[in-house]
Parts: structure tokens; sequence; C-alpha cells
């Protein structure tokens, strides 16, 4: 679906990550309230599109993979794979080439297989805990299956800076492209919500499984997409190169949320856990980072 | 890659089961003793397999104390020796790259115990809130770069130091404090075992008969800088990375690429960012865990890559630290290259013959001013860094 407000092009000899496709994978909500969230918070820059609304993640990836392949990837990794190859469809980069970089940002990464490891300590005891739950307990694991999955050799980093896993992983991707270790990213945001945690935090408003993935090119041209965060205490400033090319430090603390997108709340499917900082310069990160590009919502 | 900038090192911390410094742990590489703790002193329901603590000293107030988890508390300990050692009041200026394994997990076995059974969450369940380790750090320190926590299974500290080169390369940050850190883990500890991947006994990298890795503890952290910005504050330079390379091999997610697919990728983007050839290298600090196919994998591949580079396997003395490991051993790497000795390699005794390479059995003199350290990780992740005494170029 092409953009009725296509982005203007940056002006500038320096090289930018660029958005070059993007996709989202939400639980909750309709992909119309979705939309009019992002759409609000995107300043009118560009639109989104709900064409694979309602598809189920899962199914999407069928026929894509040898049969019985996906059979064991916990459904977070899968819905991560999803979400990546739905923003390099976007890119025109499926399949992909194996160089492309790989990183996750996620606050605790799989919740499930996590703390299922950890249930079968606590219930069967050391000696009889589930060895397969304990290799599928690390933040990695969706970055491991996702490299395998898509045949990616390329840097493969997990980010776990809580509400700031997604900022952090785009600060890598835009390290990797700009020194030239890789021509193409995949930059991705990846959390989903198990009761047990729940019941463990329950001041944190985990609700679903999100995924968000971007297709991250260097260009000098395009939508430029800043990645820097930058801490100041507890609160901090956000450093965004915006759409004309001009540099700006956005106090985090004066960005508020309500002015800002929810996008990169939705794309962590989380909440702050404490103030409004963080979730603040999430979603300052995100709405400079790429959600001017056309956007694919897909419900699951 | 082509040829790139190196960065200056001005600063170093180190905690591990050497010691709480790096002074310790460069004595500790000298003397090649070790001991280990029963699995006990982790846990009375610990299943029997022993690794290797830091020091009791670490803990004055004793471990699982206070609002911190252990690993930032470690981490804390090793940053501020760095900044120390780089004279640098605080962190003012820096970029935080930490890797770590177990301060991002849900390893609060002790906390979401009580939960499930209708308590309030323990303390630790706090700690972990709390406690993630770059931005926490960040926090104490008042560093006010781009803060990274990477979780990226035993290549986190490696990939740590190495994302600190690329932010200082491509202008993101003027200085990095970059390094990984790890404290012992009941569920770590567990779940290797139960994987059949643990020692009952000493560790013995690389040799004929071993059963597996111990594990360990520890923190180390780097104080980094553009060389001509270290120098035009007066900074002593230590050494430089001069490289780095991260390659997954799309393989198998807890098993090597037969071949050593990833890990030839990340050692030769390494040595040409660094303009080296193997032969320029004094000697390999491997990963060398000492698991089955760890080793055999890694062995055969660096003897393919780099014939007649020595192998030095430190995992002996330290124990796998995990996310702190690449970290350490790059510390490890630069002390052996500022002593002038490779160390002998702990626990190595017979030579694999699938392997067909033997590590360090007795300390050897450097032969030139470059060494390569290796790491790999579950999720098929490598990493290779080049630490040298000179610049090569600026």
């Amino acid at each position: 679906m092409t953009s009725p407000n296509p982005p203007r092009e940056v002006r500038t000899s320096r090289l930018f990550p660029v958005v070059t496709g993007a996709c989202l994978l939400h639980p909750e909500g309709s992909a119309a309230e979705l939309l009019a969230s992002l759409n609000a918070a995107r300043a009118g820059n560009a639109s989104a599109s709900a064409d694979r609304a309602a598809a189920d993640p899962v199914a999407s990836l069928a026929g894509r993979f040898p049969r019985g392949s996906l059979r064991r990837m916990p459904i977070y990794a899968r819905t991560g794979l999803a979400a990546a190859i739905g923003a390099l469809e976007e890119a025109g980069a499926w399949p992909c080439p194996e160089q492309t970089g790989l990183v996750i940002g996620t606050f605790f990464g799989c919740q499930k297989t996590s703390l299922d490891y950890v249930d079968s300590i606590l219930d069967d005891g050391p000696r009889l805990s589930s060895p397969t739950s304990f290799s599928h307990a690390v933040n990695n694991m969706a970055c491991g299956l996702l490299s395998l999955m898509l045949g990616l050799k390329g840097p493969c980093m997990t980010v776990c800076n809580q509400e700031l896993s997604f900022a952090g992983a785009l600060a890598a991707a835009g390290a990797m492209l700009l020194t030239g270790r890789c021509e193409r990213v995949l930059c991705g945001a990846l959390d989903e919500a198990d009761e047990r945690l729940q019941a463990v935090f329950p001041d944190i408003p985990l609700s679903g499984r999100t995924a968000f993935f971007l297709c991250l090119e260097a260009g000098d041209s395009g939508i430029a997409c800043d990645c820097a965060w930058r801490a100041e205490g507890p609160d901090g400033t956000l450093a965004v190169t915006q759409a004309d090319g001009a540099e700006a430090a956005l106090p985090v603390s004066a960005l508020g949320g309500a002015a800002l997108s929810q996008a990169a709340g939705l794309a962590l499917g989380l909440e702050a856990v404490r103030g409004g900082a963080r979730r603040a310069s999430v979603r300052a990160t995100a709405k400079h980072s790429g959600l001017s590009a056309t956007l694919t919502l897909q419900r699951i | 890659m082509p040829r790139m900038e190196p960065a200056a090192i001005t600063g170093m911390g180190c905690v591990c089961a050497l010691g709480a410094d790096t002074g310790c742990a460069a004595r500790g590489l000298g003397e090649g003793g070790r001991q280990l703790a029963p699995a006990s002193a982790l846990s009375p329901i610990a299943l029997d397999y022993p690794f290797l603590a830091v020091p009791d000293m670490v803990w004055p107030e004793g471990r699982r104390t206070g609002w911190a988890s252990d690993t930032l508390h470690l981490a804390g300990l090793a940053a501020r020796e760095a900044l120390g050692m780089a004279g640098l009041a605080d962190g003012r200026g820096a970029a935080v790259l930490c890797g770590t394994t177990t301060g991002t997990a849900l390893h609060f076995l002790d906390g979401y115990s009580v939960c499930r059974n209708g308590g309030a969450p323990g303390p630790d369940c706090q700690a972990y809130l709390d406690s993630d380790p770059a931005l926490a750090l960040a926090a104490a320190l008042g560093a006010d770069g781009p803060v990274l926590t990477l979780s990226n299974a035993c290549t986190s500290g490696a990939d740590a130091v190495g994302m600190g080169l690329d932010m200082l390369r491509c202008g993101m940050a003027s200085r990095v404090l970059c390094g990984g850190a790890d404290a012992m883990s009941l569920v770590s500890h567990t779940g290797f075992a139960r994987l059949m991947l643990a020692d009952t006994g000493p560790c013995r990298p690389f040799d004929a008969h071993r059963q597996g890795l111990n594990l360990g503890e520890g923190a180390a952290f780097l104080v980094l800088e553009h060389p001509a910005a270290a120098r035009a504050r007066g900074a002593e330079i230590l050494g430089f990375v001069r490289g780095f390379g991260a390659h997954a091999d799309a393989h198998h997610f807890t098993a090597p690429h037969p071949e050593g697919e990833g890990l030839a990728h990340s050692v030769t983007d390494a040595l040409e960012q660094a303009g080296l050839k193997a032969g320029d290298l004094a000697f390999v600090n491997v990963h060398g865990t000492g698991t089955r196919e760890n080793d055999r994998v890694e062995g055969r591949t660096l003897s393919r890559l780099l014939p007649g580079v020595p192998l030095w396997a430190s995992k002996g003395l330290t124990g796998h630290t995990l996310g702190a490991a690449g970290a350490i051993e790059a510390v490890f790497t630069l002390l052996a290259l500022r002593r002038g000795i490779v160390p002998k390699s702990a626990g190595f005794a017979e030579q694999d013959p699938d392997i067909g390479a033997s590590p360090t059995m007795t300390d050897l003199p450097v032969s030139s001013p470059s060494a390569l350290s290796t790491s790999l990780g579950f999720g098929g992740g490598n990493a290779a860094l080049i630490l040298s005494t000179e610049a090569g170029h600026d």
C-alpha cells in the first residue's frame, strides 16, 4: 500500500539507518484501533495498512519452512519469525540474504519457557528438571531460532534494557549498519505475557504477545532512524535525527506520554514499570525510527 | 571487512575466581592454581557439580543482600576499577554496554517460589527489576551515553566489547565502558548439569578426557576511547581493541557448526579490521569450555585457520562465567600481552586426537603484540576480538 503522504527525503551526506520494511503483530484490540493511535502519533506522515489483519502468524508461516520444523518452536519465537518475514517482504528482501544482521530487543525474553524451567526445578527438583526447557530459557532464544530458520549468518544480538530494549536494539542495529558490518539489519521488539510473571509483578500491566520488526539499511535518503538513547539520570534525552536531517536531543521527561505514539508500547506489549520517562523514550524512539514507513499490521 | 580504526583501552577491571581485581587476576594467571567450591556452597539443593566462586571478600554482606542483584554487584566492582584505572571519576561522557545471561534472566527462584504459593514476591524479584546491568550501572556511574545490556548467551561479554568498538567507530559514543558480568545462579547451574555439559571434577578444556565445564562467576570491563582523545587527556594507553567479528552459525540452536563456519567468519572479520594476518597473532585465548563439542569444533577450526598459533585455554582457572566470559578473557588476553607470557592452560594434560591441537602446557613467551580471543554461545553465536599492545594505525 502506498503512503498518501510520502516521507520527505533526507538531504545530507551522512548515512542513516533507513527503514525499508516494517511489520507489527499484536494480539489485542482491533487493527483499526491500533491504526488510529498510530496515525494520530505519526502526524500524517504516512498511512498504515491493515491488509493482513486477523491472519494467524503460525498459519502465515506454513509452507515457508519444511513441514514439522516449526513444531518445537515456542509461539513467542514463531511470532517474531512471522513479523521478521513481514518486514523483509515489505522491504523486498525475502528470501533474506544470509549476511543480514539481527537484533531483538526484549524485556523478559520468553517468559513461558523461562518459567517452565524454573517450575520444573521447583516441582520436580533439580535432578529431574527438564534440560530441554533450560536450553530454551535463555533470553536470546528467539534470536537464535530466527537466525536458524531464516539462515542468517551475520551478527545476531539480543538487547535486554527493560522498556528501553527496542531503543537499545535500534542503537545496536545502527552501529552495525554505520560501521559497514552489515548492509541490512532486521531489528525487532518481542515480548509476551505469562500469567505466572503477572503474579510476580502485579504492577506491570503485561498483556499478550507482540512482535514489531523493522528492516533497516544504511542510506543517505529516505526515512532516517537515529538510534542513540542517552541516559541522563533517571530520565534522559533521546537523540533523534528527524526526516529533514536536523538533529535534536529531546528531553524524555518533557515528552510526556500522551502526545506520542503507543507504537513502541504496543510493540513491546508492555507498559513502563516505573515512571513515564522510559515509556516516553521508547515511544519516541519508535516514532522517530520509521513509523512513517508503511506499516503492516497483523492481528494474532 | 576493511581495515578500521582501533580503540584505545585506558582502563580495565576484573573480578573472578582469581581475585577481586585485575592485579589479583594477573598474579593468578601466573600462578595457575584453582580451587573449586562445592555445589553446596551455592545451594543445599544444587546438583553435585563444583564451581569456581569469586573470593568471599567480594561479598562483605553476603550474597543476595541489598537492593542490587549479585550480577550487578560484580559488574559495579569491575566497572569502578576500570574507570579508576582510566583516571575517570565517573561515567560522564561514556556509553555503557554490559553482556550478561543471568543478569537479565528470570532466575529469581526464591521469590518466585513464594509467589507461586500465594505469598508476596521475594526481594530477589525486585532486585531483578532494579538491576538491569547496563541501565543500573549507567545510573550509578553517571554515564550519559547510549546504554546497552546484551544477552547473547556465552558471547555476551565479547559482543559488548565489540559493539562498544563499533559505537566508537561510527560516532555514536566518544567513550565506552564495556564488558560483561554474571553471578552464579542455581538455575543455570542446574541447567548445565541436566544438559550433561558439566564436569563433576575440575574441568579439562581441550583434554582428551574432558567431561564438561565448571561454571564460574565474575565480571570485567574495559574503558575504550579514541586513541587521539586518550592521548589528549594524558591517559595511559594500556592496549587496543583492533578488530571484532560476530557471525551466527544458523546451524543448530545448542551445537556449534561442525566446521566452525560462524567462528571462522568472525575470526576473518576481526583480522581484516585489524589489518593482521594469522601469522601476526601471538596466541589465541580460546573459548575452551571443556565440553566435548565446543572444544572439538573450536580446536579444529582455529588449527585450520591459524596454523601454528598457540592456543591458551583459561577457563580452567575461572570456570565458564557465561555472559562475563568474553570480557574477562579480553582482559586476560591484554594482561598476557603486557606481561609477555602466554600462560599454561589449567586442566589440560593429553591431546585429543579428534581435535589434533594442544593448548599451552607451559608458559610461552609472547612473540608479537597482538592476540585473538574467541567466544561461542547457545543460539549459534560466535565472536572474535583482536587485542594488541600496538595500535597498528591511528
